[in-house]
């Protein structure tokens, strides 16, 4: 009990921490809409000459967008960010003089943020973008259902990922390259910027065997009803078996991380 | 003719206020709750050139404010400045070429580029000429010990070295005035008396007129013949520093402990004749508060130790703190 | 971080030959005009975006108004990031590759011309980004403005065609982000149609230079340093 109380706390402080950035909410929001509309005008001219693109519908494809980039203000977080500064700047040491699971601090830090963004961004951005641009709501039999369900381990999987990145500035002082690697990783194959049959074959292989899909791609897909139901299961499946791996990782790579920092002496 | 002139100044500062707790923080989101702050509050003063003025306050009494407002890096709500006959924030560039600032709290520095370069970029930009620059990095390097420092990069330098520094910095274009914010905040004793030499030094030398805050008083001490005292963004004293202690420190506390313990009704009975208030935390120890216009400590001292055995006893000094406290219970304003 | 445009649009030609009526050499051509004005002001501007974290909330900019010198030039200057000049070769990268395909060979004087637009159009990013950052003076909330202006950026990279009117106008004469990399380009492209709005490239760059000073200089005015 104490110990849920602990991370409850986590998830408050998180959620609060952005209350105090009024300013940066509403630039956010505005951001996102207006990568929306970007997107809207490049797929409208897109599709002017064709019906099917990858795979894709206009309809398919203004729902993605929409959903895509909203759910990504939900399963966005800066854990990797966090983890870098407070190495650097020594603030590392208050962290591991607190009696938690360093991993789940930072997760349950996040959520807290993610629980905020859901609230404050992804809701309004869905709200206002649909009244502007065209999106359908969730279809299939368990659209509706397991699409939350999959967003919110979409949010868990890319935690780890960034854990991981964070980790490596216990190894390297300089992790800013790294930082910009795995964001680049992210963006470019998690399905946000452009889903990912518009890559050639061969990529999508490779992607099959990595989790960056599973954070945008899959549950989007979900949403939109193209997937049959046993790759709907497999997929979800998929999503826990791939962030069960990465915190498992992430605890070894712990062990190692802090004993470089003791090496290192802060 | 005065070279600083301050009529009516006031600035107001707009803060929001943080409503706690979940759901007041969501209302905050919305609908923020704003605050006026009046940090200075009609605030007048004239000082000649030459003067070495201490403006003096409790902390939040709007020190650093009025600095500020001087140095043009805020405008003011309301109210005149003129320093050496330029309003600070309009005439921004021909004012800062005429002055030295120096913020205890934040380097003027570059953060990461060595003393040296640092000086050198400042002399490019006050374009200083190359002689004069030379004798005063001399001079400055002697009296404030900096040679050594000169070469390390200021975010190296610990808190007294990066001061000095920092003074050195601030006095390069030899400005006829001297703004110094805290100049002393955190520093040992030994920098701290180097650094005042340094500013008396200057004073006396070029006639530069210095600005100085502080909430060390010993500092004023040490260097201000002229005292001008705010609290709560209000002017409370503007005279000098002997007559602002004659006048509010008449209160003078003897602490005596004895020997034996004795009750109130004793003590009043022994010091009938005094007009002294007795305090007690317990019996072996009193303190008493009198006015020294109205009694000397002597008597008292005399009437205690021929009545009662005293172990130890000591009169405390005035000291500007208790200056400052009086003034402030009183909530009164003490014309000069 | 502006490889991930780059390789939207790259995947995207994979799958699509054109985009209403611009074809895919075209459409290379504008987008690598932008990364290169763009680069330019990131390598040498970039400080600007700092203004908020850097001068506000920790209160430097203080020392910056005790400098007898212009404040904006000095945020301006204080830093240059060379890590930044990649999005340049990029953009170059993509310019060059698109000539090539076209088969478009530039004089000497081409190639001064469209140095001179690239300039303009830094410029004009300048010039945005500033005003923007200006906002942060009287929303003096720690949070940043660099996202909107990222977004924002977005619009310059595509032929202004693509959007409907409203969008256009906005684009042309409110933010002008058609004239850092569309208009301009098309001096290269040659397509006459839009030579006019060519030659208004330095034009509207000195205008909203001029109306982001303005902007800034009411910012600094409103300047509260920090509590102590
Ligand atoms: N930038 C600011 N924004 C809001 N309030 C401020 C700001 N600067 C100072 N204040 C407030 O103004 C009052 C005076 O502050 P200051 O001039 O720094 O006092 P001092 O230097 O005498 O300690 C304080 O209440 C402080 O909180
Ligand atoms: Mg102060």
């Amino acid at each position: 009990m104490n110990r849920l109380a602990k991370y409850w706390a986590f998830m408050r402080m998180g959620y609060l921490t952005y209350l105090a950035y009024r300013f940066q909410v509403l630039m956010s929001f505005v951001s996102y809409l207006l990568i929306i509309a970007l997107n809207y005008f490049l797929w409208k001219a897109v599709f002017a000459k064709h019906q099917v693109i990858a795979g894709f519908t206009m309809e398919q494809m203004m729902t993605y967008v929409v959903i895509g980039w909203s759910a990504r203000t939900f399963f966005a977080n800066r854990i990797d960010r966090m983890i870098g500064d407070a190495v650097r700047d020594g603030s590392i040491a208050m962290d591991l003089l607190k009696p938690t699971n360093f991993q789940l601090y930072h997760y349950f830090r996040a959520f807290g943020r993610a629980v905020f963004m859901f609230l404050f961004m992804t809701l309004p951005i869905i709200i206002v973008a649909s009244m502007i641009f065209p999106v359908s709501l969730p279809s299939g039999k368990l659209g509706p259902y397991l699409f939350p369900l999959s967003v919110i381990l979409s949010f868990f999987l890319h935690a780890g990922i960034s854990y991981l990145t964070g980790l490596v500035a216990f190894f390297t002082r300089n992790n800013e390259g790294v930082l910009r690697f795995k964001q680049l990783l992210v963006e470019v194959f998690s399905g946000v910027m452009i889903p990912i049959t518009f890559f050639p074959d061969w990529v999508q292989k490779v992607l099959f065997w990595l989790p960056f899909k599973y954070i945008a791609y899959a549950p989007l897909r979900i949403y939109l009803g193209m997937e049959p139901l046993s790759k709907v299961h497999q997929g979800v499946l998929l999503q826990i078996m791939w962030i069960v791996i990465i915190y498992l990782t992430g605890q070894i790579v712990w062990h190692y991380a802090i004993k470089r920092l003791e090496i290192q002496g802060g | 003719m005065p070279i600083i002139e301050v009529n009516e100044l006031v600035k107001n500062f707009r803060t929001f206020r943080r409503r706690s707790g979940l759901w007041g923080s969501f209302k905050d989101l919305v609908n923020r709750k704003y605050e006026i702050v009046r940090a200075v509050d009609h605030i007048s003063f004239s000082i000649e050139p030459g003067e070495v003025v201490g403006y003096i306050g409790a902390n939040g009494a709007g020190k650093s404010t009025t600095i500020k407002m001087l140095t043009g890096i805020l405008v003011p709500t309301s109210g005149g400045i003129r320093v050496q006959g330029l309003v600070p924030y309009k005439q921004r560039y021909q004012h800062v070429k005429q002055i030295g600032v120096v913020f205890g709290q934040r380097t003027q520095l570059w953060w990461d580029i060595a003393v040296i370069e640092a000086l050198r970029l400042l002399q490019k930009i006050y374009e200083i000429p190359k002689a004069d620059f030379e004798a005063r990095l001399k001079k400055f390097e002697e009296v404030l010990g900096i040679a050594d420092l000169l070469n390390i990069p200021v975010r190296k330098l610990s808190l007294g070295q990066r001061m000095r520094c920092d003074l050195a910095a601030s006095l390069l274009h030899n400005p006829p005035v001297l703004f110094l914010d805290e100049p002393t905040i955190g520093l040992d004793i030994a920098v701290k008396s180097s650094i005042r030499d340094f500013i008396k030094e200057i004073n006396r030398e070029y006639n530069t007129t210095v600005i100085l805050t502080t909430h060390d008083l010993s500092d004023i001490e040490h260097l201000c013949r002229r005292v001008i005292m705010i609290d709560h963004g209000r002017l409370i004293y503007d005279g000098d520093l002997k007559s602002l202690k004659d006048r509010a420190v008449g209160r003078r506390r003897l602490l005596v402990d004895f020997i034996l313990p004795i009750e109130r009704p004793g003590l009043e009975k022994v010091l009938a004749e005094y007009p002294v208030e007795m305090e007690s935390s317990n019996p072996f120890h009193w303190e008493f508060i009198f006015d020294r216009k109205k009694v000397a400590a002597p008597e008292i001292i005399g009437q205690l130790l021929s009545k009662l055995e005293v172990r130890d006893l000591e009169l405390e000094n005035p000291k500007i703190e208790d200056v400052v406290r009086e003034i402030y219970t009183q909530g009164r304003q003490v014309k000069p | 971080m502006q490889l991930i445009g780059v390789l939207f649009i790259v995947s995207l030609f994979v799958k699509v030959p054109s985009l209403k009526g611009w074809h895919k050499e075209e459409i290379f051509f504008i987008f690598g005009f932008s990364q290169v004005s763009l680069g330019l002001f990131f390598t040498f501007f970039s400080n600007l975006l700092e203004l908020s974290e850097r001068y506000i909330i920790e209160g430097n900019f203080d020392r910056i108004l005790l400098r007898p010198l212009n404040s904006f030039f000095q945020v301006v200057t204080e830093r240059i990031y060379w890590e930044e000049s990649s999005t340049i070769l990029v953009g170059l990268s993509m310019m060059s590759y698109a000539l090539s395909r076209m088969h478009l060979h530039l004089n000497a004087g081409d190639y001064l011309v469209t140095f001179g637009l690239v300039l303009a159009a830094c410029t004009i990013y300048l010039a945005i980004f500033t005003i923007l950052v200006s906002l942060t003076f009287w929303f003096n909330d720690r949070g940043s403005v660099v996202s909107v202006m990222l977004m924002l950026e977005g619009f310059s990279r595509y032929p202004v065609t693509i959007f409907n009117r409203v969008v256009r106008v906005i684009l042309t004469f409110i933010i002008p982000y058609a004239f850092t990399a569309f208009f301009p380009s098309m001096y290269v492209l040659g397509k006459n149609k839009y030579s006019i709005y060519v030659w208004m490239t330095p034009a509207v760059a000195l205008i909203f230079l001029s109306l982001a000073l303005l902007v800034w200089r009411q910012g600094a005015r409103a300047y509260e340093s920090t509590g102590s």
